[in-house]
């Protein structure tokens, strides 16, 4: 059963509204944020969907959560909520966004639902709000049921996943430069998060942290923002479009008709859980591809010049 | 979730979009200019031929040398452009209607784009569009 806490959340979005609303004032006197209407609406009109398509769908991913931890946890942590157990949870939860969040850029199947995140060519406030419609369609669900077998009540990972979420709203801005060395090295900042959405080849496919930048550097997927290469906001290949359907729904769309085409199950499975941009015949890039392309050219680059 | 409370999110969504639309008014950013640099940051290798804008900048189309037969388009969205490289059987359908040029594509992520265009420009934007059509045949003209 779930325990009786708070929703961290619900008692931020209030909150979300007036930072947005003060970094849009912020950025109109200083030039220092950019907005625009239609996208910002899609962000958080992205953000309303993904909280009502969450609340549908939390019966069916906490009793998943609930049965796991109750027939396979190997220590017992209890159901009670003190600091230690809160600390334990923030940080083993913290650990499986990088991977949840990782496998998001790295198999196509997560990438469907995660893309809508990185859709929008701006990077603002608005842009944290806009969030998934279908993670519950994803195997995102299955790397928190380490920290469930451990034995952490899923109600505490949770409210965990809760804060976690509340943090990585403020980092979503070009309004703070850079933070104070020491917070830098240990802590996702808003330089850091910037150099995740930026599409520049340098920069992709890095930084995936949620709140401790730590688990990038250790994984070695750690890359940190160049004053002499500011970052390009969104995909590769941008969307067209402000359709919220458009966006929520397009790598699905994607994956569908490629699996529809395949001409083996091999094919098929791996149209699913190979990274984005993989095709048989090597015709679209995927991220590997694209930086070796950029690589080659950078180095050519110099030797013309030498 | 109670019915009220995501109405009166909507509401407020929908004027914080409206607040920021004042705020920051989309400007004309499109050029022959920004469309070469914008396509060349997308596609490093692409040659472009040249490059007929449209009338209204909101569309630009770029015939390519490299990769052959295949189109560039680079449109306005928002505040923002979004390049396309459209090669044989990316395009549904095209229509043209006085001097707009109009036509859709499979990509269900970019799928209809507008262009107004001169006279002279006209005959050389349909050749290259009709061009890309998996059944070539006349445009619905009217």
């Amino acid at each position: 059963m779930p325990l009786d806490l708070f929703k961290p959340t619900e008692y931020a979005v209030p909150m979300f509204v007036i930072l947005v609303l003060a970094e849009l004032i912020y950025g109109w006197k200083t030039g220092r944020a950019k907005f625009e209407g239609q996208d910002t609406f899609a962000s958080m009109f992205m953000g309303l969907g993904s909280t009502i398509t969450g609340a549908a769908t939390f019966t069916f991913t906490f009793t998943a959560s609930f049965w796991v931890w109750e027939n396979f946890r190997i220590f017992d942590f209890g159901t009670e909520l003190t600091i230690g157990i809160f600390l334990l949870a923030f940080v083993l939860d913290d650990l499986a966004y990088y991977w949840i969040h990782r496998m998001g850029h790295r198999m196509r199947w997560m990438w469907a639902a995660h893309v809508i995140h990185h859709s929008s060519q701006h990077y603002n406030l608005s842009t944290a709000l806009r969030q998934t419609w279908t993670s519950s369609l994803t195997p995102g669900i299955f790397f928190r049921w380490p920290i469930f077998i451990l034995g952490i009540h899923p109600s505490i990972v949770i409210f965990c996943a809760g804060f976690n979420l509340i943090y990585q709203f403020w980092i979503h801005t070009e309004v703070i430069n850079k933070c104070p060395r020491w917070f830098e090295a240990i802590m996702n900042t808003p330089s850091h998060h910037r150099v995740h959405h930026a599409n520049n080849p340098r920069y992709l496919d890095s930084n995936y942290a949620g709140v401790f930048i730590i688990w990038d550097k250790l994984f070695g997927t750690y890359v940190p923002e160049r004053s002499d290469e500011p970052c390009n906001y969104g995909l590769i290949t941008d969307l067209g479009t402000f359709n919220p359907l458009r966006i929520a729904f397009h790598e699905w769309v994607g994956i569908i008709k490629d699996i529809a085409g395949a001409k083996s199950w091999r094919e098929k499975l791996m149209f699913l859980i190979a990274p984005p941009g993989w095709t048989p015949d090597g015709s679209r890039m995927t991220s590997e591809m694209i930086k070796e392309a950029w690589n080659a050219r950078v180095l050519a680059k110099k030797k013309a010049a030498e | 979730m109670d019915p009220f409370l995501i109405i009166g999110s909507f509401v407020a969504i929908l004027l914080l979009a409206v607040f920021a639309g004042k705020l920051f008014p989309a400007k004309d950013i499109l050029s022959e200019a920004s469309a070469l640099t914008e396509y060349h940051r997308y596609e490093p290798d692409a040659q472009v031929e040249t490059t007929i804008v449209g009338l209204d900048h909101t569309t630009v189309l770029l015939p390519l040398v490299s990769p052959n037969g295949k189109l560039g388009v680079v449109t306005k969205l928002g505040d923002k452009l979004v390049c396309r490289t459209l090669g044989f059987g990316d395009l549904s359908s095209f229509t043209v209607k006085s001097d707009t040029l109009s036509f859709s594509c499979t990509d269900f992520t970019y799928p209809n784009t507008t262009i107004r265009l001169r006279n002279k420009d006209m005959e050389r934007a349909k050749a290259l569009i009709d061009a890309l059509l998996p059944k070539s045949g006349a445009p619905n003209a009217a």
